[in-house]
């Protein structure tokens, strides 16, 4: 296992009979963990400071999860104002151990320290359930939305738990969302045609001066061709799209070294966003990252989701760059965006996403999973 | 639970002197309003030997004694010796809708360094803390000078926080801005120049700025900003069904105009 840079592990005294928390105990000395009770930390309340927030992801807690695990994406929310596609979200922990300039945990997160979820158990009985009521739907469930699937994994070993069973249930989909290249440790469990990893990717000069403690531009591909090459199927999200002087030049380069490594058919799908953020967050990230980061430099403007985002013209023309470079490329590049309006979704690709030809079954309505009728019986 | 023991008249002096209800009557009232001391020996009490409140009813007490409260007298009483120690922060910014922040606690102390007129600017304004926290990224001479500056414009609240915080960019990005701050007091174009200083390259991929399209006589248009979008505000008059017809077809014309322009731009 290669190293982490944790300051100190806390361990909840609820979990101290968890796998993880025997994987923890072996890895690391006794004087970097700390047993603490339940209450450790809980009294939080509001937004993090910059302080807090460094401090947040330097440090970790294990600890049960006491809600649903399995919930939708919170793109779908904005239904009225975005076009979302069908996707599930299984949180496994809360915050991210990398440090990208743009994380929207940054206004997202209100918990001062990061947490590995130790009831895995739980959540498995949770997915288990849903998948015996619904085997047929194409349920697409991601790990990654709060916290990098892969990142810990070598710590937690929760892919290993998780794609037996998918495989299982071939006609739900698991993707690991990730920036770090930390694989080799399930990689033997493949080929499982419906695991996708996927990495969220940028050209190199952003991956360099805003994407800090991931895997650099090389590592990326490098994991990414092991994930091929294991019979697991492969992604990628260009997102953030970020605007820089010379980003076409960037984002071609970048979509080359995509189409000169990895065929069509090695790739479920790509899909495209630009820089967004909510307003609150701009402080956070000047506070962090200094005017000089990209991220805070273009001119950015509300819009109807209530994010900020690029002005209109040049989010569908950095679209329309990145897509046409693909499709000259070759037209079988099966590409998506993600948390966009359907105006740009109709200037980038001339049509609704349920007309686009594979990716109909992302935009298929499914059965509502049990967090979401306990919340709309809480709201009536 | 934290308990003081404060007298009426001990409180109408330690809160801020800046504010204007400062009568013993508007205390009793505000006591009154949340369901203590409202009647007889219990309102004796609370006047001639002072009340003993548990903190959250302190803070709902200075909240409706003092519903408006500029950022100064609100960090003094958060600061005082005797009331700190009993008043939960959180509990009385939330009766003023302000989150308890750091950036927000810090703002209210940079305040104390402000003019009253700025102070009343603020409270004329409605501007709440948080809305300003971005200043306090810059040192306190410079916040006290974007702010003092801020006091005497006639802006509305929307372009005064868009000014400050441009301007604050700015400065942080080492731009000398200057010459902008001098020339008082701030109006519209100090926000069109501060705006240019900042994003000078703004407009440069916006097509609609780029493309000039040649509409019908009777149509008049403006080219807008509505938050991400740029485009035309068109206008027009009709008084019947035909003329209405004759004017869109009219408008149909400039569609294949303004896309074949489009194209040529993006080529």
């Amino acid at each position: 296992m290669r190293p982490f840079n944790f300051d100190t592990i806390y361990i909840d005294e609820a979990s101290r009979d968890s796998d993880v928390a025997h994987r923890i105990q072996a890895a690391f000395p006794s004087d970097k963990i700390q047993w603490v009770d339940s209450q450790f930390m809980n009294d939080h309340k509001g937004p993090l400071s910059k302080d807090q927030f460094e401090w947040s992801k330097r440090n970790v807690l294990v600890t049960p999860f006491k809600g649903h695990f399995f919930k939708r994406c919170p793109g779908a929310s904005q239904k009225t104002a975005l076009t979302c596609c069908n996707y599930y979200v299984l949180n496994l922990g809360s915050q991210c151990n990398l440090n990208c300039s743009y994380c929207y945990l940054q206004s997202y997160l209100n918990t001062a320290i990061m947490k590995i979820y130790s009831n895995i158990d739980m959540a498995k009985a949770e997915l288990l359930d849903m998948m015996k009521s619904f085997p047929k739907y194409p349920y697409r469930v991601g790990t990654g939305e709060i916290i990098d699937s892969l990142s810990m994994d070598e710590l937690t070993l929760y892919s290993r738990q998780l794609i037996p069973l998918f495989k299982e249930f071939p006609h739900w989909t698991l993707e690991f969302k990730t920036k770090s290249d930390r694989v080799d440790q399930f990689l033997d469990l493949g080929p499982v045609e419906n695991v996708h990893v996927s990495w969220s990717i940028n050209p190199p000069v952003i991956i360099d001066s805003e994407e800090h403690g991931t895997a650099r531009f090389e590592q990326r591909l490098t994991a990414a061709r092991k994930i091929v090459n294991a019979g697991f199927k492969l992604a990628f999200h260009i997102d953030p799209i970020i605007y820089h002087e010379g980003w076409k030049e960037n984002y071609a380069f970048l979509v080359d070294e995509i189409v000169r490594n990895f065929s069509p058919t090695d790739l479920k799908v790509i899909s495209l966003g630009t820089l967004r953020f909510q307003p609150e967050q701009r402080l956070m990230m000047r506070e962090r990252f200094g005017m000089n980061s990209l991220v805070n430099q273009a001119e950015m403007f509300t819009s109807d989701s209530g994010k900020m985002r690029y002005d209109w013209h040049l989010r569908t023309e950095m679209f329309q760059f990145v897509l046409n470079r693909f499709k000259n490329n070759n037209p079988a590049w099966n590409i998506f965006l993600c948390m966009e309006t359907p105006e740009t979704w109709a200037t980038t690709l001339n049509k609704s996403p349920m007309k686009v030809d594979g990716l109909e079954n992302l935009f298929r309505p499914l059965p509502k999973v049990k967090s979401e009728t306990s919340e709309s019986a809480t709201a009536r | 639970m934290n308990y003081v023991l404060i007298k009426t008249s001990e409180l109408t002096e330690l809160l801020p002197l800046r504010c204007s209800y400062q009568t013993e009557l508007d205390l009793q009232l505000a006591i009154q309003s949340i369901g203590l001391g409202s009647k007889g020996s219990n309102q004796t009490q609370y006047l001639n030997y002072g009340p003993q409140l548990q903190s959250p009813h302190l803070e709902a007490v200075i909240a409706r004694f003092l519903p408006e409260i500029d950022y100064a007298s609100l960090f003094m009483i958060l600061n005082h010796e005797k009331l700190k120690t009993c008043i939960q922060s959180n509990v009385l910014l939330s009766h003023y809708q302000i989150p308890p922040t750091n950036h927000v606690m810090k703002t209210l102390e940079r305040s104390t360094a402000w003019s009253d007129s700025t102070l009343n600017w603020l409270l004329q304004k409605k501007i709440k803390p948080h809305e300003i926290s971005f200043l306090n990224l810059l040192s306190a001479a410079e916040c006290n000078q974007l702010m003092e500056s801020m006091g005497s414009s006639s802006l509305s609240k929307m372009d005064s926080l868009k000014l400050l915080e441009t301007a604050s960019e700015l400065l942080l990005m080492k731009i000398d801005i200057s010459a902008a701050l001098n020339t008082q007091p701030w109006n519209e174009k100090t926000v069109v120049e501060i705006h240019a200083l900042r994003y000078p390259k703004s407009f440069t991929f916006n097509p609609v700025k780029q493309i000039e399209l040649k509409w019908p006589k009777n149509i008049s248009t403006q080219t807008k900003r509505i938050q991400d979008k740029m485009g035309y505000q068109v206008q027009f008059f009709v008084s019947h069904p035909e003329e209405l017809t004759q004017t869109l077809s009219q408008l149909e014309k400039v569609v294949p105009d303004w896309a074949s322009k489009l194209e040529k731009l993006n080529s």
